[in-house]
């Protein structure tokens, strides 16, 4: 309905306009668009020119740009070094090895860094819904999805997935597990429906700031809080929490319940068995929820142009 | 009243208001959008929340870990995380940037109320609503959740409320020295990522400085940083009939003299900059 | 001060009698002849497209916007009113492929309200509204492609990257075909002078410079319609001229339909046929400029040469009277709603008439007196607002 073509529950309004424009514009107009996979293709297009333009814009400021780029190093580093002293004087956690803490752990950071990567700089709607810069993506023809999330968008961050991707493949090595087809195939599956998941929550929280826009830096605490959450066994939460991080809030079904098969543990908060395998469903669900709330924000935001 | 205005020259009265009138002016600007104030309310309790069950669980792992008590650890994480927030011990919020590039400098450096000033009194009116907006809510939850360990001591008490006065100068000062690297880089994203990642992880709001091994830990403590979580926390656990409370406040107090000053030099090299190259 | 025999503008050929109607709110007639300012013709006129036989392009019905605002009441702490703010309220008209059309109003009017709801950035609260057959506020992205759009105060270029890769990216945002890409920013280039700047950061460009590079990003897709927001606020006389020449060419070549609002009134009296003006969110004018000088009375001027210089004429036409006198050439003003014709004929009759000129009111005048007055008010077409 609104113009927040996002995900495919826009898509075929979209396809219905896009035919419309053929109709009496030409095939120039819309060569290409073609059915539901036809317009991800185009707005996947969209996205890729945009973020090369990022990347562009950040390599004009070389100084900036390697001093950020520095940072990123040596906040890895520095990250690593606080797990390290931490994990240095513990053997286990909530009856979690170290091998399996560092699991979790390395699993759903690389999740959320991936989703940092794609969507990170959505957080930044609301400067420009404050400084007057969202009009101007609403007159240009692509999503309002894919110009936020490659507004801003830092080159940098994208090396974030370094470091929890060597935490996975270490910790793997030294998890005494035995190797099954579907435990192998698992480990990239949970990543990505983690990725999906985390995707889905930071659109999400992001579309708060159609209504609260000088709410960032709550939109990225709560994105940190979720990110924490989900880093460590649930139990260490205690159980109503752990609960509600869970089944209510889908944190759990980022690393912990898929990770839960991997290490084959019984459930310490006894839930079904069926969970561990439903992060695809879940992150379908949330990428559905996601695409609402941010059609439901853009509709707001030209309804109040506030 | 009186007495305060013979006391004083009119002129101190008048500073005086313009200080509370700036800061009350940025006060009201941080609780305006209501829909702002509550998510941040929300996420920063649910922020605590997380960090107290965390540190929990891993005090009661490996109690005694860094010195504290697994009640005291708790206190520590869950009172740092109030802490971090009200002094923006991750960097930012100090806008010069935005100011020079949208040309919005030029209206403060015009303004008959100095330029440091300026913002020392804008962050003292958004310091003011976080404590109370953020870092109290926060707290509450620590002690109903937590059981949160209380001073030892009036003097610990009393030692605490003077350490966040200073734990705000030297936060200020820091932030302020790289937000007006602006004046001379074009692109302030640099220095602002690396002063947020060191302020972040030297403050002792990621981990208590105290568990940092060897000399790194030795350096760790020197630094200013420390003064904005570490310190505060420092005095406020220390037990009962414990020393050292005026060497702390000391250490901060130093700090927040050398960051000031460091700040009024850079302040006038930035102006004469303005001045000279109109921004 | 030129001569009269300078001036070419002359008598107004046709002028309905002063208790005629005047254009009414749906008139979209045009009488632009008389209206041209010396050595200036309006740009539309060339554009031949205009007339009235050509295809609808926007359709605005009773458009209404209100937002909805919240305000402490006044002593109370907590308690908040709801106040509708009634930006647009039932808005209608027209626009003909290839018009340009000047969108007038003081600040606050409602004008940027319109105008994001023609581009579909705001969904009006009421009414219905069409744009090149599109409902903007659900067909954006499809409407997007078919429009262009400058925001004077805002750019839409990208501010770190060189002028030349904004247009590349445009090219492909707006799927541009190549050959049309490459002749349209050869022509636009050389049109626009851009050539000097083209490789330069957009963030190191000068205000008239941006201006042209956001004009070219607006038009190198080929729109159809064209919605400008104060394009030429803050540029120099130069700067200026260009944009307007501009926009009066892609009028011209392509019958591009153009909407901008304005405060400048050399933008006004340059380039548009049609003015629409809205106050307090309520369209109070729609016609040409002199239409709009009639309404609004005022004077006109009468300048006539004379054999001789000679004391201050004494004219028995109404209304009419000696402002200034300059050896043999006098300036006498009349009503603007009064035809000339009685006052040259009676001056033609008793004095030595050399040549005469008239000039019309500043455009100014007529939108300050418009600002400060009101237009007429209109015959109540207003529904209850609910």
């Amino acid at each position: 309905m609104a113009s927040g073509k996002t995900g495919p529950v826009a898509g075929v309004r979209r396809v219905r306009e896009a035919r419309g424009v053929r109709g009496d514009r030409g095939a120039g107009a819309v060569r290409g668009v073609r059915g539901i996979g036809g317009l991800l293709r185009a707005e996947a297009r969209a996205y890729m020119l945009l973020v090369r333009v990022a990347f562009r814009e950040a390599a004009q400021y070389r100084t900036s740009l390697a001093l950020r780029s520095l940072t990123e190093a040596a906040a890895t580093v520095l990250d690593l070094a606080a797990i390290g002293i931490v994990f240095a004087h513990l053997s286990a956690l909530e009856g979690f090895s170290l091998a399996e803490v560092a699991f979790l752990y390395g699993t759903s950071a690389l999740a959320f860094a991936l989703a940092e990567a794609f969507v990170g700089p959505v957080d930044r709607l609301g400067w420009h819904i404050r400084d007057g810069r969202f009009d101007v993506v609403l007159i240009r023809p692509v999503s309002v999805l894919v110009q936020t999330a490659t507004m801003a968008f830092s080159p940098q961050r994208v090396a974030r997935v370094a470091q929890p991707a060597v935490i996975v493949v270490v910790s793997c090595l030294a998890l005494h597990v035995h190797w099954t087809p579907d435990r192998v195939l698992l480990v990239p599956a949970m990543v990505l429906c983690g990725a999906v998941l985390a995707a889905s929550a930071f659109v999400a929280t992001a579309a708060v700031l159609f209504v609260a826009p000088d709410a960032t830096v709550a939109v990225a605490a709560s994105t940190q809080g979720s990110a924490l959450a989900a880093r460590y066994p649930m139990t260490v939460y205690g159980h109503h929490l752990a609960l509600l991080l869970t089944v209510v809030l889908p944190i759990g079904f980022v690393s912990w319940l898929p990770a839960l098969h991997v290490l084959s543990r019984p459930d310490p908060l006894g839930l079904p068995t069926a969970l561990r395998f439903a992060s695809p469903l879940v992150a379908a669900v949330a990428v559905g929820l996601a695409a609402l709330a941010w059609r439901a924000g853009v509709r707001r935001y030209r309804s109040t142009g506030s | 009243m009186t007495v305060a205005a013979a006391a004083h020259p009119p002129g101190a009265l008048a500073e005086l208001r313009g200080w509370v009138a700036v800061a009350a002016a940025s006060a009201r600007a941080n609780v305006a959008y209501r829909a702002t104030v509550a998510a941040s309310v929300l996420s920063n309790v649910t922020l605590t929340v997380l960090r107290g069950y965390l540190a929990l669980a891993v005090w009661e792992a490996q109690p005694g870990l860094a010195g504290y008590d697994t009640r005291r650890a708790v206190t520590f994480v869950v009172l740092g995380q109030a802490l971090m927030t009200t002094f923006a011990a991750f960097g930012g919020m100090i806008d010069v940037p935005g100011r020079v590039e949208n040309g919005g400098i030029v209206i403060d450096v015009a303004r008959p109320f100095g330029f440091l000033r300026w913002w020392l009194a804008r962050e003292i009116g958004r310091a003011a609503v976080f404590l109370v907006s953020r870092a109290v809510p926060a707290g509450a939850v620590g002690v109903a959740l937590f059981g949160v360990v209380l001073p030892a001591s009036g003097a610990a008490a009393a030692g605490f409320a003077v350490s966040l006065v200073f734990a705000l100068l030297v936060s200020f000062g820091i932030r302020y020295l790289v937000a007006l690297t602006a004046f001379w880089v074009t692109d302030a994203r640099g220095t602002l990522a690396v002063s947020s990642l060191t302020m972040t992880f030297f403050s002792g709001a990621v981990l208590p400085l105290t568990i940092f091994p060897g000399a790194f830990g030795e350096v760790a403590r020197v630094l200013p940083f420390g003064a904005i979580v570490q310190v505060p926390m420092d005095i406020y656990l220390r037990p009962a009939g414990g020393t050292g409370i005026g060497q702390a406040l000391a250490f901060q107090a130093a700090w927040a003299l050398v960051l000031l000053g460091a700040s009024g030099l850079l302040t006038r090299l930035a102006l004469r900059r303005v001045v000279t190259q109109g921004g | 001060m030129t001569a009269p025999g300078q001036e070419p503008t002359p008598p107004r050929q046709r002028r309905p009698p002063p208790d005629a109607p005047t254009g009414g709110l749906t008139s979209g007639d045009l009488t632009p002849a008389g209206l041209a300012p010396a050595g200036l013709a309006p740009a539309g006129l060339a554009g031949a497209s205009a007339g009235p036989g050509s295809e609808i392009v926007i359709e605005a019905e009773r458009v209404r916007k209100t937002f909805v605002q919240r305000r402490r009441i006044a002593g109370q702490r907590l308690r908040r009113e709801r106040i509708d703010v009634h930006a647009v309220r039932d808005v209608s008209f027209t626009v003909r492929a290839g018009e340009i059309i000047g969108y007038l109003g003081p600040n606050g009017a409602g004008k940027s309200t319109t105008i994001k709801m023609l581009i579909g950035v705001l969904t009006p609260s009421a009414g219905r509204l069409r744009v090149a057959g599109l409902d903007p506020a659900h067909q954006r992205i499809a409407l997007a492609r078919r429009i262009g759009v400058v925001f004077g105060q805002r750019s839409t270029l990208w501010w770190d990257l060189p002028l030349r890769d904004s247009f590349e990216l445009v090219r492909h945002l707006y799927r541009v075909p190549p050959g049309q890409f490459r002749a349209n920013l050869a022509r636009f280039v050389e049109m626009l002078d851009l050539g000097p700047f083209l490789d330069t950061p957009v963030r190191q460009l000068s205000l008239g410079q941006r201006m042209r590079g956001d004009l070219t990003a607006a038009f190198l897709h080929d729109p159809s319609i064209v919605y400008l927001d104060e394009p030429t606020i803050g540029l120099d006389v130069v700067s200026k001229a260009a944009v307007r020449a501009f926009l009066a060419e892609k009028n011209r070549e392509q019958a591009t339909t153009i909407m901008l609002t304005t405060h400048d009134t050399a933008d006004i009296e340059q380039l548009c046929q049609r003015v629409l003006v809205i106050d307090h969110g309520r369209l109070g004018f729609d016609g040409d400029l002199a239409t709009l000088r009639e309404r609004l009375g005022g004077e006109r001027t009468l300048v006539v040469d004379l054999a001789a210089p000679m004391p201050p004429l004494t004219v028995a036409t109404p209304g009419a009277h000696v402002i200034r006198v300059d050896g043999p050439r006098q300036w006498l003003a009349f009503p603007a709603r009064a035809s000339a014709a009685p006052l040259v004929a009676e001056i033609a009759a008793r004095y030595p008439l050399v040549d005469l000129a008239i000039r019309e009111p500043p455009i100014e005048d007529v939108i300050t007196r418009l600002y400060t007055t009101g237009p007429e008010p209109r015959p109540a077409a207003e529904p209850a607002a609910n």
